[in-house]
């Protein structure tokens, strides 16, 4: 019981930095946001009274335990642009985001794992040394360029997949390849360095001294063990993934978390990248805690 | 095949390994008789791992082999492919690890892993194979065999493991079992235990043990005959008694020497003052925590009071298994740890559980060499570097008189012309001798050895406990011995401590501990670890 | 064996990418030239004409040194705040490490890009500010790989043999513990060259990166969209260099850990 009750202690520190950092930054943005706010009034008691109403004439601790009382409460303010509540916002693009982050994911595992397995395994050899240079070629190259090159190839030329907006699982494909691609790379190198150390081991050896073949020592014995560090991994991923999401939804134009972002910071929408921010943050911490909790599954070393 | 071959469960000729030009094993031929226990000894590097490994046809993807003759009980393998091996493999012939804490995979319950051999090479369904395992999980003494089938690895001791990969491998009843130094990595109370069960049992149920091992202690005790090996080549081999007694080889005669010898020069004066003396010292360790939330756990106590004497210019050894506080002990002598409550007094300083820096305050009178060459020396500087790096505390020596003294150390220690080495090229003992040097340069009034010799071969810990012996009877320092190496501390000391547990047992002057042993711990200390002596008309006792 | 090769192909690769810009035909990368719009690649324009009739190939090769300014200011930004809050976290030990610690471990809770977004957006556009966001956001993973780095060489036996010297714990730094981090630091070094270049490309094609007339590779990539299907040379090329190098500091990154630390993960 300890180790849930200390993995979940971490969250609230966690969150506590994450919330600070993303409001100081904000408040560092250089511009009032209340004459973004008010618009060309003029008067200078309207402005003051804005001013006031948006609690931005106290100081700045009392600002920010203000902001968090209402996070807390789920209310994380209103869009400078169009007035909706962030929340609906938020949780209106989120389903395409996350879709195409999951999928993306499950996807590059699919193929990642597999891949690093007999790269580590055939190490040193012809097998070992093309995956390992297709999975630094996937790695190196940007995410939205390939973007760019699959909407020329199979969106324009071959016309099999649309490549604008969204209105339907067809419009999903190809964003969940590009992204899939680029993640893939660093899964097959994560596989592979663990499968690796997992093949020094001596229980592997003695497994074969058993007379196991090749085929059973690797499923059997070193896939399970070399998957839990990647499975930590997959947790940061995710997060990062959310985040790569806006580049490839501005290649893709997908109405998506990532797009909103990126349309927000443009437009100064303080309240939208604030809200965003955090909530990415939170399905982080909630991502971690969650393989936390998987983890015993993998190593029984570690007691629940 | 004629009768004469049937006796032979292994018959072997004129086995070479090498790895592209170079030859690890040379023209080995072994004939194991059935039932015999049989140890092949050498030192790293002799190839002996490999002669293992070959008789399963496991070597590494880089080695080539051949061999003239490889028949396993009958079996003709000289030749055989890979699918032939795994049949082989586990069913005819089982490999004992070293490291009992990796040889079990840690995600999986023991009952599966020890069902897995049978299920690859008999038709037993798996109740059948459940009742074999607990029966035999019995006779290696593991308590509640049904239930410790559904427990993992983590959750028994190294000692248990062991048996039980021993059970694992003698599931399958394979005639032939390999045994590469499957004790090394235990404490000597447990490795007892685990050899015991292994001899009675494979005793039983008939199995040849082919025993690979560095330990000629081990060789005496448990096996019937015996082969040495060095640099892949097998020098002699036969009876266990006519080996030890009348050796051919003078590599043999070498090895028999090194390991066996008492400690020959005068014991220092019991009346000289005392250099050292710790009064009720305790020392506790909590875990240092990298979690931000602190750690919830209880401190460790690593000593619970201990008070002893060391008087000035003798060698004492403490003597310990894993966990007893030897090194700690050894640490907080130094200042390296601090001292929870209690006072070590330091000629005329005292260090208590208020000192801070406490290396500081003993300003280099005291050193220490460590017990992995690998890591007490830094990568990154040449030996004649590494050796100086004491006097730079010393402002008033210029560049060139350092220099001078460094070299001058370096040739004490037998490592003249050594001195633009770097430590990834120099061997093991070498690196040890380097420690040694640097450690002496800056003339310690006390020298601590924390397992000195544990990580090197026996001849070359034979030079470096005479090196330390000739250094000490030169420069006059007082040396404390930590070890749980009984034949070395029985060569080297005066007086003996032994630790239990973070407590102070017993101490005495060294042949009435190994003679007449008191307590009960010290007692089963000395009964487990089986002692080679040369007696004065040349044979060797088994003590 | 194989992995020397790896960082001498590269450096081979840079001596015949310097011979082929002697021998390219040169435009000032700035020079309109309307009656030379949007031409595919041919012997005179070797990547072909932007929509303003600029040479293509003079642009990515412009466009280059800015890039590799960015991405390398970022890099040293990232080792420097990284690695001084990680080395003292290491060393230290203590409060300090649980501070230092808690406050990295949370801000990986935020993706670099994410950050180095918030951070321009308080910075304003401009190089140095993309320079010093991706260099920021980078920062916490520098600071890990240190500390754990630190954090095992000082538990090695020759810095207790130091210190029963009596020498000073900053001396033991200096001249034990420091030298000894260089290889994880080389790699890490590699690894965020490489990532700070991506994360530099991103955000300049959001719009966010270095403002016009100075471009990068990112901000080529972002004007060649409107003409993907008219041009598509104009994508192509910018991306095929970036690619390109990109991959040779992977390259290199991927040979020294393999050569000092096969364990190492990322």
């Amino acid at each position: 019981m300890t180790y849930v009750l200390r993995k979940m202690a971490m969250v609230l520190p966690t969150l506590l930095v994450v919330s600070l950092t993303v409001f100081i930054l904000m408040r560092l943005i250089p511009g009032d946001p209340v004459l973004l706010m008010v618009g060309d009034i003029q008067n200078p008691q309207a402005i003051a009274e804005a001013r006031r109403s948006l609690g931005l004439d106290q100081p700045f601790i009392v600002q920010y335990f203000l902001w968090l009382k209402s996070v807390l409460t789920l209310n994380l303010g209103h869009s400078v642009v169009t007035g909706q509540e962030v929340t609906t916002l938020i949780a209106d693009r989120f389903w395409i985001t996350a879709r195409v982050v999951v999928v993306a994911m499950a996807v590059a595992l699919f193929f990642a794992v597999p891949a690093g397995l007999v790269a580590a395994w055939q190490r040193g050899r012809l097998a070992d040394r093309s995956i390992v240079f297709v999975s630094i070629l996937f790695l190196s190259v940007p995410s939205f360029w390939v973007g760019l090159l699959l909407i020329l190839v199979f969106g324009i030329h071959l016309h099999w997949f649309p490549t604008i907006g969204y209105a339907g699982v067809a419009y999903l494909v190809l964003p969940v390849a590009c992204l899939a691609l680029a993640q893939a790379g660093s899964f097959v190198r994560l596989m592979r360095a663990s499968a690796i150390d997992v093949l020094r081991m001596e229980y592997v050896a003695h497994a074969y001294a058993k007379g196991l073949s090749d085929g059973a020592v690797l499923l059997r014995h070193v896939l399970k063990n070399a998957f839990a560090p990647t499975l930590t991994f997959a947790g940061w991923v995710l997060g990062a993934l959310l985040a790569g999401a806006a580049v490839i939804e501005t290649v893709f134009t997908l109405p998506g978390l990532g797009r909103l972002l990126v349309d927000s910071i443009y437009a100064r929408d303080y309240p939208v990248v604030q809200g965003i921010a955090l909530f990415v943050a939170c399905i982080y911490i909630l991502m971690n805690l969650l393989v936390d909790m998987l983890y015993p599954l993998l190593d029984p070393r570690v007691r629940l | 095949m004629n009768s004469g071959e049937r006796q032979y469960i292994l018959d072997l000729k004129n086995l070479n390994i090498s790895f592209g030009d170079r030859h690890v094993v040379r023209n080995a031929s072994l004939r194991l008789e059935r039932g015999e226990v049989f140890a092949l000894v050498g030192e790293s590097g002799s190839g002996k791992t490999l002669l293992g490994r070959s008789l399963l046809g496991l070597l590494p993807p880089a080695a080539t082999s051949a061999a003239e003759r490889l028949v396993l009980d009958g079996d003709d393998l000289s030749k055989a492919p890979q699918s032939r091996w795994r049949s082989v493999r586990g069913s005819k012939v089982g490999l004992i690890f070293q490291e009992p804490m990796v040889s079990l995979n840690p995600s999986l319950p023991i009952g599966t892993q020890l069902a897995e051999a049978m299920q690859l090479h008999t038709k037993l369904s798996l109740p059948e194979i459940r009742e074999m395992a607990c029966e035999l999980l019995e006779k290696v003494r593991v308590p509640d065999p049904a239930a410790a089938l559904h427990r993992f690895p983590h959750q028994f001791s190294g000692g248990l493991r062991q048996r039980i990969m021993l059970a694992s491998v003698l599931l399958p009843r394979p005639k032939l079992l390999i045994a590469d130094e499957p004790t090394t990595a235990l404490d000597v109370i447990v490795q007892k235990q685990v050899l015991d069960v292994m001899v009675a049992l494979t005793r039983e149920l008939g199995t040849t043990v082919l025993l690979i091992t560095h330990d000629l202690g081990l060789v005496a005790k448990y096996a019937d005959r015996v082969a040495v090996m060095r640099h892949g080549e097998i020098l002699e081999s036969g009876n266990v008694d006519t080996i030890l007694t009348a050796p051919k080889h003078e590599y043999t005669r070498n090895l028999l020497a090194s390991v066996s010898r008492v400690f020959e020069g005068p014991h220092s004066k019991s009346n000289a003052p005392a250099l050292l003396q710790l009064s009720n010292v305790r020392v506790s360790y909590s875990s240092t925590g990298s979690s931000f939330l602190g750690s919830r756990t209880a401190p460790i106590e690593a000593l619970k009071g201990i008070s002893l004497e060391i008087k000035k210019g003798e060698t004492l050894a403490i003597v310990g298994e894993s966990g007893s506080g030897k090194s700690s002990l050894g640490r907080a002598v130094l200042g390296l740890n601090r001292i929870s409550s209690g006072t070590i007094r330091f000629d005329d300083l005292l260090l208590g559980p208020e000192t801070r820096r406490g290396t500081r305050a003993l300003g280099g009178q005291a050193q220490m060499i460590f017990q992995d060459p690998y890591s007490s020396l830094n990568p990154r500087m040449r030996a004649l570097q590494a050796v100086c790096e004491g006097l730079l505390q010393d402002r008033s020596l210029s560049s060139a008189a350092r220099t001078e003294r460094g070299m001058t150390a370096l040739q004490e220690v037998g490592l003249a012309g050594y001195e633009s080495r770097y430590p990834h090229q120099l061997s093991g003992g070498q690196r040890q001798r380097l420690c040694i040097a640097r450690a002496l340069i800056v003339r310690p009034k006390l020298l601590i050895a924390d397992e000195p010799i544990a990580a090197l071969d026996a001849t070359i810990q034979s030079q470096i406990l005479d090196l330390l012996s000739d250094l000490k009877r030169a420069h006059e320092f007082t040396c404390i011995f930590i070890s749980h190496d009984l034949a070395a501390v029985r060569r080297i000391a005066d007086r003996v401590a032994v630790l239990c547990r973070g407590e102070l047992v017993e101490c005495d002057s060294t042949e009435a501990l190994f003679e007449n042993p008191r307590h009960d711990y010290t007692k089963q200390l000395l009964k487990a670890r089986p002692l080679l002596l040369r007696e004065e008309n040349g044979d060797y006792r088994l003590v | 064996m194989p992995h020397t090769f790896r960082l001498y192909g590269w450096v081979l690769l840079a001596a015949a990418a310097v011979l082929l810009l002697a021998l390219a035909p040169s435009y000032d990368p700035l020079a309109v030239d309307l009656s030379a719009q949007l031409r595919p690649p041919s012997l005179q324009h070797w990547f072909g004409t932007d929509q303003y009739g600029r040479d293509l190939f003079s642009r990515v090769l412009a466009a280059g040194p800015l890039s590799f300014a960015v991405c390398g200011f970022a890099t040293l930004v990232a080792l420097f705040v990284g690695g001084s809050l990680g080395a003292v976290a290491g060393y230290r030990g203590g409060w300090i490490d649980t501070l230092i610690s808690a406050i990295v471990d949370s801000l990986t809770a935020l993706p670099a890009l994410l950050l180095a977004l918030l951070i321009m957006a308080v910075l304003g556009l401009s190089a140095t500010g993309v320079a010093v966001a991706v260099g920021l956001a980078s920062a916490p993973s520098v600071a890990r790989v240190l500390r754990s780095s630190v954090f095992s060489v000082r538990e090695k036996e020759f810095v207790s043999a130091a210190r029963l010297f009596g020498t000073s714990e900053t001396t033991i730094f200096l001249r034990h513990v420091a030298p000894n981090c260089v290889t994880p630091i080389a790699v890490v070094a590699a690894t965020l060259a490489a990532q700070a270049l991506l994360i530099e490309s991103a955000l300049s094609f959001l719009g966010l990166g270095a403002p016009p007339p100075a471009a990068t590779w990112g901000g080529l990539l972002a004007d060649s969209r409107q003409f993907i299907m008219t041009a598509p040379w104009l994508g192509l090329f910018p991306g095929i260099t970036l690619s390109a190098c990109v991959l040779a500091i992977n390259f290199i990154g991927d040979g020294l850990r393999e050569r000092f630390d096969p364990g190492l993960q990322t």
